[in-house]
């Protein structure tokens, strides 16, 4: 548990690109439109000079995007920002919420007053098969050939153990990508804009039972950014910030027959008790989430460790309309990694855009009534590594 | 004390391809054989070897660490050079102080693996010995051996104390008559195919020396052997050589598997011993000839003195064996011999070949377009959003000059891609017309330039050429060549 309980940090600005297979940008075109868009959204401006230091979020190495690494450069060469320190950072699909974690923690330490953290990712510049999540090998099993596992598989293994446990159906993983694609069609930065039926969903193509093509989020390219500066400061660049009430971490092991549970995901439930303990609050505050739909049956179970619902009643809970958009407790309005896209890197920072909208009244036609307390959360590996953050309409 | 076997122990794989099935595809047939025995995609020689040890020892209940040799026979082993009885050994968990040897060259590598392991023990020096003969053989797709060729393995614990048969003695024939054979970088075995002639010359001839040598050296006659167990290439060959030996079809009814898994090489009368070992009667006497083409053949006589004992629930007899099979029809055994083959996709990424980004920056790299700054005039190359001196984002789009003077250069003696021969000038160049900080200079390889030949302050031009290759596509690009002026 974190020995520090108030950060004191406040977002100040947050703006993204529309993910997608965005083909005609580069890596840097995407770290300068999130980086201009943000600049746009902070209400009374911002002197770019104000920035002193900045984190850059980016999962994949430099060989998918024809470079030899990825480095701070990443960041301060496109944005003509050296020689200002630059940290990059990596943590499988947690990279984005880590990167602002860490920036959290250099303002909270008072080491520095107003910070960037860019995540971006190009997923698309290999085909989607050879990605990172099409060639997962050895964090699976010591035997298996380099090409023998995927994301899919490994996160089938915990749906097919829910559903022989909880007699959780695939329908109700199929109710998630319904949701989450009406939601990503009021999203104008959402990749994939369509509503999918239930039918659709439960006939399209098996990837890796019981998952099917629309029980798993695309591949796409895309970049968000946030500014953060203290919470005492923060009323110099707008009137509404967000307050960073609290932030938790936790790691599992990598292979998955060495973990505790198929049934959850033990490192979101210690993740969300030290976010939930920093910010004084428990799951029944929390007015919407965006969670880490990488596959819907993740989503499902994620409701369950997040402590929305019960144990093993995820399913009952999408039945009586929990996580809709008019239910009691909102989940994904964004359009979530399905709808919207999850270019890895960028996914934690576009989760706290769309927090961004939804809690200054901004969301438009998803808007969520009276939202006042907002939840991110984001998995890594197969649950290697989770991370949680919690933001305020008010100070904590 | 008699040297004899101790334990034994056979593996056939599941799969079995019928001949009618191989026949749809090319016709034609193997005289005798009905179906052969097929290895799945992820089995091989070594794989069936390990097998038929584990077998081996659960059968034998003999333990791994009593083993004091390891002798292994192949003629398709995945390798010239790396040894096939090191691996089993390892993975059997036969001690690492266990005396080891590959055997091959013929397909009667087996029975003269046999032979030595006899002799090792005769001597005394090893108490106990493990004997595998594995094969999976391949012929080319339509070849007439396509019918035949099968996948097997079995092996044999030998020793002194409580055997099972003993060894009475062996007599051996070399014959260098070729019928089939494989070199080395080949796939697959050949086989000079005219079998009138290779009934005159080859199997029958050979494996006949042979059993004719052992009876008269043994004084044993042709009807003392109860069953007798030859090299089966074919289901019809071994009762014709049977014939000529002068011992009846019945004695072949127990060791005669080809006719329902083909020939399986160096497993071939192993396979066949220990299924007549299976139904071994006390006081038997078992007459076994191998044979390997280019080779001959090796004959010895076993003496049966008790049967193996039968733990039920563990042993694997080859009856069950032969029991267990599924059919392929020929395109999955096309896929499982990968004589049907698809490359590999996608292509492993290529830091290079990333295609959409090599379509974003061809404007550049190809065309040589840069960016001129608005503001303070500074030449960006390649294109970026702010300028690299002054973080202006209004530009020009201009050619980028082809001609510099060198601002610094080395020389590459190792270089991290072949095969681009050594040395490799490589230099910066201030090109001409610009004045910036930062914009303005580039770096490139250079090319048709002597070292000795390099100075600061030299002129050089950009000239297009390949930059290598990846993936079997051509890196077109820029090198720098130092500026010849013409004599007058």
């Amino acid at each position: 548990m974190a020995l520090k309980r108030r950060l004191g940090v406040a977002v100040v600005g947050a703006g993204m690109i529309r993910f997608g297979e965005l083909f005609d940008s580069s890596y840097e075109d995407m770290v300068v439109g999130a980086y201009k868009n943000c600049l746009k959204s902070v209400d009374k401006g911002i002197d770019e000079n104000d920035i002193q230091a900045a984190w850059l979020g980016t999962c994949a190495p430099g060989a998918y995007i024809r470079s030899e690494s990825i480095t701070g450069a990443g960041l301060a060469d496109p944005l003509g920002f050296f020689p200002r320190p630059v940290t990059r950072i990596e943590n499988a699909c947690c990279t984005g919420s880590d990167s602002v974690r860490n920036a959290a923690f250099a303002v909270a330490a008072g080491i520095y007053d107003t910070v960037l953290v860019v995540g971006s990712e190009k997923m698309r510049d290999i085909s989607s098969r050879e990605s990172v999540v099409g060639q997962i090998s050895r964090v699976q099993h010591l035997w298996w050939h380099p090409r023998g596992s995927s994301a899919p598989q490994g996160f089938g293994a915990l749906a097919t153990a829910h559903m022989h446990q909880y007699g959780t159906k695939k329908e109700h993983f199929a109710m998630v990508a319904v949701k989450n694609h009406h939601n990503g069609s009021l999203n104008p930065h959402s990749y994939f804009r369509n509503e999918v039926t239930l039918e659709k969903v439960m006939a399209a193509p098996i990837v890796s039972w019981p998952l099917g093509l629309y029980d798993c989020c695309p591949t796409t390219d895309g970049a968000a950014a946030v500014i953060l500066t203290r919470e005492d400061r923060a009323k110099e660049y707008t009137d509404s910030p967000l307050y960073y009430w609290g932030t938790g971490l936790a790691t599992e092991p990598n292979y998955r027959h060495l973990k505790k549970s198929l049934l959850e995901f033990p490192a979101t439930v210690a993740a969300a008790k030290e976010a939930y303990g920093m910010a004084l609050i428990g799951p029944q505050d929390v007015d919407l989430a965006e969670l880490h739909d990488c596959f819907t049956s993740t989503e499902l179970i994620t409701w369950e460790d997040l402590g929305f619902c019960k144990k093993g009643y995820g399913g009952s809970w999408i039945e009586d309309g929990g996580p809709m958009l008019d239910g009691e407790k909102p989940c994904n309005t964004s359009g979530g990694l399905k709808a919207k896209g999850h270019p890895i890197g960028a996914t934690g920072v576009a989760q706290i855009c769309e927090l961004w909208e939804q809690l200054r009244d901004s969301a438009g036609a998803r808007q969520v009534k009276g939202a006042t307390i907002g939840l991110t959360h984001n998995l890594g590996g197969i649950g290697t590594v989770v991370l949680v953050n919690i933001f305020g309409r008010e100070p904590r | 004390m008699a040297t004899g076997i101790v334990g034994f122990g056979a593996y056939i794989p599941k799969y079995r391809i019928r001949k009618e099935d191989i026949a749809r595809a090319w016709g034609g047939g193997a005289a005798g054989v009905a179906e052969k025995s097929v290895a799945d995609a992820d089995e091989d020689t070594i794989t069936m070897a390990v097998e038929a040890g584990q077998i081996t020892f659960t059968n034998a209940r003999i333990e791994p660490s009593a083993i004091g040799a390891l002798y292994v026979a192949s003629v398709s082993s995945p390798y010239i050079h790396n040894s096939m009885a090191a691996i089993i050994a390892q993975v059997l968990k036969i001690p690492a102080s266990a005396s080891l040897a590959d055997f091959g060259g013929s397909t009667k590598a087996s029975t003269e693996a046999m032979q030595a392991c006899i002799d090792l023990i005769e001597s005394g020096r090893v108490s106990l010995g493990m004997v595998i003969g594995t094969d999976s053989l391949l012929a080319r797709p339509g070849d007439p051996l396509e019918h035949s060729l099968g996948v097997g393995s079995a092996a044999f614990i030998l020793g002194k104390e409580d055997v099972i048969a003993e060894w009475e003695g062996s007599h051996s024939h070399v014959s260098t008559f070729v019928h089939t054979w494989r070199s080395d970088g080949d796939r697959f075995v050949r086989e000079y195919n005219d079998p009138r002639l290779d009934r005159a010359f080859g199997y029958p001839r050979s494996i006949t020396m042979a059993a004719n040598g052992l009876m008269e050296k043994l004084g044993i006659k042709a009807s003392e052997f109860n069953q007798v167990v030859l090299h089966q290439p074919d289901g019809q060959l071994p009762l014709v050589a049977a014939k000529e030996i002068g011992v009846a079809p019945q004695t072949l009814a127990r060791s005669n598997l080809a006719p329902r898994i083909g020939d399986a090489g160096c497993g071939s009368v192993l396979i066949g011993l220990a299924s007549a070992l299976d139904g071994g009667m006390p006081s038997e006497r078992i007459l076994i000839v191998s044979y390997g083409s280019g080779a001959g053949s090796d004959a010895f006589s076993l003496k049966v003195v008790r049967q193996q004992d039968l733990n039920k629930d563990t042993m694997v007899p080859v009856s069950r064996l032969l029991e267990t099979k599924e059919y392929v029809d020929y395109i999955k055994y096309g896929k499982l011999t990968g004589i049907l083959r698809a490359e590999a996709m996608p292509d492993p990424i290529s830091s290079y070949v990333t295609q959409p980004g090599w379509e974003r920056d061809k404007r550049y790299t190809l065309g040589l377009h840069a960016s001129r700054c608005r503001k303070c005039g500074s030449l960006n190359f390649p294109k970026r959003h702010y300028c690299i001196d002054c973080r202006g984002q209004e530009f020009e789009e201009v050619s980028l000059p082809r001609r510099g003077k060198i601002i610094s250069f080395n020389i590459q003696q190792v270089v991290s891609v072949s095969p681009e021969e050594a040395p490799i000038p490589v230099c910066t160049a201030r090109m001409d017309g610009t004045e910036s900080e930062r914009g303005g200079k580039i770096s490139a390889m250079m090319t048709d330039t002597k070292p000795d030949e390099l100075d600061i302050g030299l002129p050089v031009e950009l000239i297009f050429r390949r930059c290598g290759q990846e993936l079997g596509l051509v890196k077109y690009g820029y090198k720098f060549r130092l500026v010849k002026e013409r004599e007058e």
